[in-house]
């Protein structure tokens, strides 16, 4: 399902003028692909942190333009919480697509009552779909893994008409033993201060000299 | 044993100023939770090793702590009651540079109660204001 998006073209380029887009509330985006013409955006900061909140991957643009896109790559502040730039491309909703979705974790492993813990190795799936049928994310239950054992690929049930590109054998959680940390704790105290190894530093026989 | 590099290409290095934010290092990589600093600062070795066995102590092996700075940059310092010249000092400790938005700690196969239980313990240890941040999704 698409999320839909207010856009304006931009006839601005450029840090400064951009630094003048980001204070007016809004943010710099490029829409590309198809072959046609390369866009540029502006899309209002609210609206885009509410598709983003909800799981957006598609976005139905309106406003200045009438169009389909996928987020393609999305540039963030140095914290992690401003979005600087968007990279938008263009695909009909039926058109097949290659896109990584997140991996969720779902119920809690008996192994854990068995004092073991649990390990999400992989985070992210590479499929191919439709651009209306991208899932907002794989779910896995892990409430019969055991300690020990592991959950890979072929154990996880796929929606409808999407293609696996990331190699069936490829594990996504593991349950291990919990190991005690307690010797690591002590061999951690600060011993006496040893100096690093200086490259094409003088060897010590020369420095007797 | 406080970390120090195993090989290094000058002992002493000039203090510089830590100018601007962190543009790498500063998305969590590893773990579903993660440590990010807020200020600019050094941060000693011994430092470093203190919060790592404070959060250990605290998730008892249960989930993973992941470390992601590293102490690079040797500090020098003169011994006390020494006259004036002879040149730098001798390198005393080693510290890591931490720029606004660098991911310090990471922690995963842990709930977010605990996680955040341990991020406090783990930032008292600290000499930057820091916060906890969760993975970014896809």
């Amino acid at each position: 399902m698409a999320e839909t998006l207010n856009v304006t073209r931009r006839e601005t380029t450029g840090s400064n003028a951009m630094k003048k887009v980001r204070r007016a509330g809004l943010i710099p985006a490029n829409l590309f692909g198809h072959g046609q013409d390369n866009v540029n955006l502006s899309i209002r900061a609210d609206e885009w942190d509410l598709a983003l909140r909800r799981g957006a991957k598609l976005l139905a643009l309106a406003g200045d333009l009438d169009e389909t896109a996928l987020i393609n790559i999305v540039q963030w502040d140095h914290l992690g919480t401003t979005t600087l730039h968007v990279d938008l491309i263009r695909v009909s909703a039926d058109e097949k697509v290659a896109t990584s979705v997140n991996i969720e974790i779902r119920g809690e492993a008996a192994g854990t009552k068995q004092g073991g813990s649990v390990n999400q190795v992989l985070r992210q799936l590479d499929i191919e779909c439709t651009a209306d049928s991208i899932p907002a994310s794989i779910l896995v239950n892990v409430s019969e893994l055991e300690v020990g054992g592991s959950i890979t690929i072929a154990d996880v049930t796929l929606p409808e008409g999407t293609i696996l590109v990331t190699p069936v054998d490829t594990v996504i959680v593991v349950c291990t033993e919990v190991l005690e940390t307690e010797e690591d704790e002590e061999a951690s105290g600060v011993a006496g201060l040893a100096e690093p190894e200086v490259i094409g530093g003088k060897p010590e026989e020369d420095s007797d000299d | 044993m406080a970390l120090m590099p195993k090989r290094v290409k000058h002992r002493k290095s000039q203090r510089r100023r830590i100018k601007g934010n962190a543009t790498r290092g500063n998305s969590v990589v590893f773990g579903d939770f993660g440590l990010q600093a807020m200020q600019p600062g050094w941060i000693k070795a011994q430092t470093i090793e203190a919060g790592r066995i404070a959060a250990t102590q605290y998730i008892r092996g249960e989930g993973r702590l992941y470390v992601r700075m590293f102490p690079h940059k040797s500090i020098t310092s003169t011994p006390l009651e020494t006259r004036m010249g002879k040149g730098k000092g001798e390198p005393e400790h080693w510290v890591a540079t931490v720029k606004p938005g660098t991911i310090m700690y990471e922690l995963s196969g842990v709930s977010e109660q605990q996680a955040k239980v341990c991020f406090a313990r783990l930032a008292h240890k600290m000499p930057v204001r820091v916060r906890l941040v969760r993975r970014r999704s896809a």
